[in-house]
């Protein structure tokens, strides 16, 4: 994995954003449509978030994580704020039903990173009720609360089935181990 | 590297930085969490691996395939508007362009690179916004569903969605009205009263309609004018099952 070559960035390239896409835009997008579920919504949020990496890059600093940290950080985010003010809209049914990525000028693509891989595995891997309340809060955007309300279950039992969700998810993706032991 | 875990750290933060990974932490945990990860790296750092874990869990996916283009065009754009707002004078003497060795001479078929920049560089750019352009234009009105409406009138009558979410009511052969009379679209939604969706006087024509629902009924009445509510039996429909 390369970092976002930010030594130059107060006259920003082409090519420093062509190396950020090549190498992150692929999960961008499936992060942001796994979220959204719009490819057209999907690509704003995720050309807004190159462009805003790529103006801002300067300001970026890797001791605080990987770039590829970073920009799923941000599409994460971005894709949240789009959700959320599309739920204070009035819904739109057929972009749920007819509007979904044609499979050929879309297609999915196998993972080709081990970290990648290994954290869909670990995901799937969860008990169904922890997997779906930590699906809620992350793909979701929702609060302890609204999921509650949404599975009509104690907010308590909410916590507990995150909690434990993402203890095992990190026991399964070894995470502790490998990058925490030197804090 | 400050030295960590700091001495207050307990299991306790480890499971509220999964829960501030997932943006879930309220009130008094949130408070407290934050206070204590501004002085503990490991928690900190925990957070920033769960996410990257939980982000790395949706599938990758390619984007449309002008996608790319889109995004350097803008880049580009904004490169060369920060170089409008800024020109700077150039020092060099324009011979430095040359492509030329001193004493050569360009053959009849090669322009030198200082005398193309200019008007080449100008078509290639429009040639370039072009292709994106019509590349994005093209994807974006791509027909991802139709259906046909039925009826006891000739010709045809088909709803097309766009990949966009533009969606219109395209009417092809149909016998125009007879005079006094035009053609008017209905939205039904399921359990629902009819919505006016458009009128037209031919019957060639497309109507831009609003995003159809599943289970809503798009329908062609023949009226007097148009009305707020069909007077007539649809002599074309259909249920739009998404």
């Amino acid at each position: 994995m390369t970092t976002f070559d930010a030594g130059n960035a107060t006259a920003p390239r082409l090519a420093d954003l062509e190396a950020l896409y090549d190498e992150h835009h692929r999960q961008a997008i499936g992060l942001a449509y796994r979220i959204l579920a719009d490819m057209g919504e999907a690509e704003e949020v995720v050309q807004e978030v190159f462009l805003n990496a790529w103006r801002t890059g300067h300001q970026y600093d890797p001791s605080r994580g990987s770039t590829r940290a970073w920009v799923l950080s941000m599409v994460r985010n971005r894709s949240i704020d789009v959700l959320r003010a599309r739920r204070r809209r009035p819904t739109q049914p057929l972009a749920e039903g007819v509007d979904p990525p044609d499979t050929e000028d879309v297609p999915a693509r196998a993972a080709s990173n081990v970290d990648a891989a290994a954290a869909r595995v670990a995901l799937n891997a969860l008990p169904p009720d922890q997997k779906r309340v930590i699906e809620l809060a992350y793909f979701g955007g929702l609060s302890h609360t609204e999921i509650a309300t949404q599975l009509e279950t104690p907010i308590g039992t909410v916590k507990g089935r995150i909690r434990l969700g993402l203890d095992r998810l990190r026991v399964l993706m070894g995470v502790p181990q490998d990058a925490l032991s030197a804090l | 590297m400050p030295p960590t875990p700091v001495d207050d750290h307990t299991e306790e933060f480890e499971q509220l930085a999964g829960l501030q990974a997932l943006d879930v932490l309220e009130g008094d945990d949130l408070r407290r969490f934050e206070q204590h990860a501004a002085h503990c790296e490991r928690c900190r750092v925990m957070v920033q691996l769960d996410r990257e874990a939980l982000a790395l869990a949706a599938p990758e996916m390619e984007p449309s395939p002008d996608f790319k283009a889109r995004l350097m065009q803008r880049a580009a754009q904004e490169l060369a508007a920060t170089a409008q707002a800024t020109p700077a004078e150039s020092t060099i003497p324009p011979q430095q362009f040359s492509t030329l060795r001193p004493g050569e001479v360009a053959p009849p078929n090669v322009v030198p690179f200082r005398r193309r920049a200019p008007w080449a560089s100008a078509i290639a750019a429009v040639l370039v916004l072009g292709i994106v352009t019509a590349g994005g234009y093209a994807y974006e009105n791509q027909v991802v569903a139709s259906y046909a409406l039925q009826g006891s009138v000739g010709g045809s009558a088909v709803v097309n969605v766009r990949r966009n979410g533009s969606t219109e009511l395209d009417m092809s052969g149909v016998q125009d009205p007879p005079a006094g009379y035009l053609y008017e679209a209905w939205l039904i939604p399921p359990n629902s009263q009819p919505i006016a969706a458009g009128t037209t006087s031919h019957g060639d024509a497309k109507l831009p309609i609003d995003r159809v629902g599943n289970g809503t009924t798009v329908a062609i009445t023949q009226e007097r004018g148009r009305v707020d509510a069909p007077t007539s039996a649809p002599i074309m429909a259909v249920v739009v099952q998404s």
